[in-house]
């Protein structure tokens, strides 16, 4: 039964090509790779071709893995690489519109959900805003809760690099957001 | 503050589920990248050694006074060949890829090949596509960029054909063009009966794959 494999085996049969092992392992991993897609790139549409990249990838390549790294950071790899690749086309205007319909939807106090709002829009834009490594490094640490070990490993860098563009990626948030925390802050600290 | 910003961090960028779609959608990209699947690289390299580096203010401090003469010469270029009666030469390819880069809605969603080259002979523009595309080739549809890149002074149309190859998005250019002869395919851009075309593709490493569109092979 495919569903009681270990990963090892999993893998294994998808290098073999077993249909129903690819599936396992897409169900495994979808919302990890999803999910640095979308808070990397910060468009849902975007999201979903960066997903759909990683996965053709990830089918296509599967023979070439060895085991020599944990397969969830070869995944992860596979995914960051897509995201690194990828040039950033257009302003998103169609996820803002859905953001403001969702707040002009919901019950309740609206006041307290466009402030949400705000805070949400403002502390994504602010690490859109960041270089791409300092972003995936931001994406990696508080998206997916990496150590600092594990995003070297998936970032191919030492250690020290990870918490130098970590401490970077929260000195440049902390200057974009200053204005927000000073007026925000006292709140939720 | 670094308390704040840790909290807001994990909790505005915290994971999320997948969408539904996604498995169907890569079962149908995955067929469709049979061909290509072929020639995919290796493993995945580690990520750091991609990383692009977009710090460009040195580059900017020494480059702008270089870009102002290169504006003024092509300014004075086009004033030049304005003054001569000669409509400068329209950059289609370059207007290709920044059609891709800002994507816009197609005006007709139609993956079919005869309903396109319809739809852009009421543009003013005879573009005859193959009736059978390579595997990997899915049409998208069509739409008409006005003025954009015409010549001055002339009220012009530029047609864009936007097709997926694989994964990768593509988009082919057609244009009227003045008089002169008929040019080569090159640089994914060519010249013929009395039409400009460019392509463009937004797979960086195989551009030429956009020319799966009419040519069933590379």
């Amino acid at each position: 039964m495919v569903l009681e494999r270990s990963e090892r085996e999993l893998v294994e049969a998808c290098q073999r090509g077993e249909r129903d092992a690819f599936r396992v392992l897409f169900e495994a991993y979808k919302d990890r790779v999803y999910s640095i897609a979308l808070r990397f790139s910060g468009d849902n549409a975007l999201a979903m071709d960066l997903a759909q990249d990683t996965f053709l990838k990830l089918f296509s390549c599967i023979r070439e893995f060895r085991g020599d790294s944990a397969f969830s950071t070869w995944v992860y790899r596979l995914v960051v690489n897509s995201c690194l690749d990828h040039k950033r086309r257009s302003w998103r205007l169609i996820p803002i519109a859905d953001e403001l319909l969702a707040v002009l939807r919901a019950p309740g106090d609206s006041l307290h959900a466009l402030l949400e709002t705000e805070m949400r829009d403002r502390v994504r834009a602010a690490v859109e805003k960041l270089t791409p490594d300092l972003r995936m490094a931001t994406v990696l640490r508080y998206t997916e809760g990496l150590s600092y070990d594990q995003m070297a490993e998936v970032l191919g860098c030492s250690t020290g690099t990870v918490a130098s563009r970590l401490n970077r990626a929260h000195k440049a948030l902390e200057r974009r957001l200053a204005h927000f925390v000073s007026t925000q802050g006292a709140r939720h600290v | 503050m670094s308390e704040w910003l840790d909290l807001q961090l994990s909790h505005q960028m915290a994971a999320v589920e997948a969408p539904e779609g996604l498995w169907d959608r890569i079962q149908s990209a995955n067929r469709m990248q049979s061909a290509d699947r072929m020639q995919s690289a290796a493993g995945p390299r580690p990520a750091r050694s991609r990383v692009p580096r977009l710090d460009f203010s040195g580059w900017f401090n020494s480059a702008w006074p270089i870009a102002a003469i290169l504006t003024l010469m092509a300014a004075a270029g086009t004033l030049w060949l304005v003054a001569k009666g000669e409509a400068p030469a329209l950059d289609l390819r370059q207007l290709a890829i920044e059609q891709l880069r800002n994507a816009e809605p197609v005006e007709l969603h139609s993956s079919d090949p005869a309903q396109i080259s319809a739809w852009m002979r009421r543009a003013g523009l005879d573009v005859k596509l193959p009736s059978e595309t390579a595997a990997t080739v899915r049409l998208v549809g069509a739409r008409v960029i006005e003025k954009r890149g015409a010549r001055i002074g002339d009220r012009q149309y530029i047609g864009e054909i936007l097709y997926k190859v694989g994964p990768d998005t593509a988009t082919l250019l057609v244009a009227r063009a003045g008089s002169g002869p008929d040019g080569g395919h090159r640089h994914l851009a060519w010249r013929s009966r009395g039409q400009s075309y460019a392509l463009a593709s937004s797979n960086s490493e195989r551009p030429d794959a956009a020319c799966l569109l009419c040519h069933a092979s590379l």
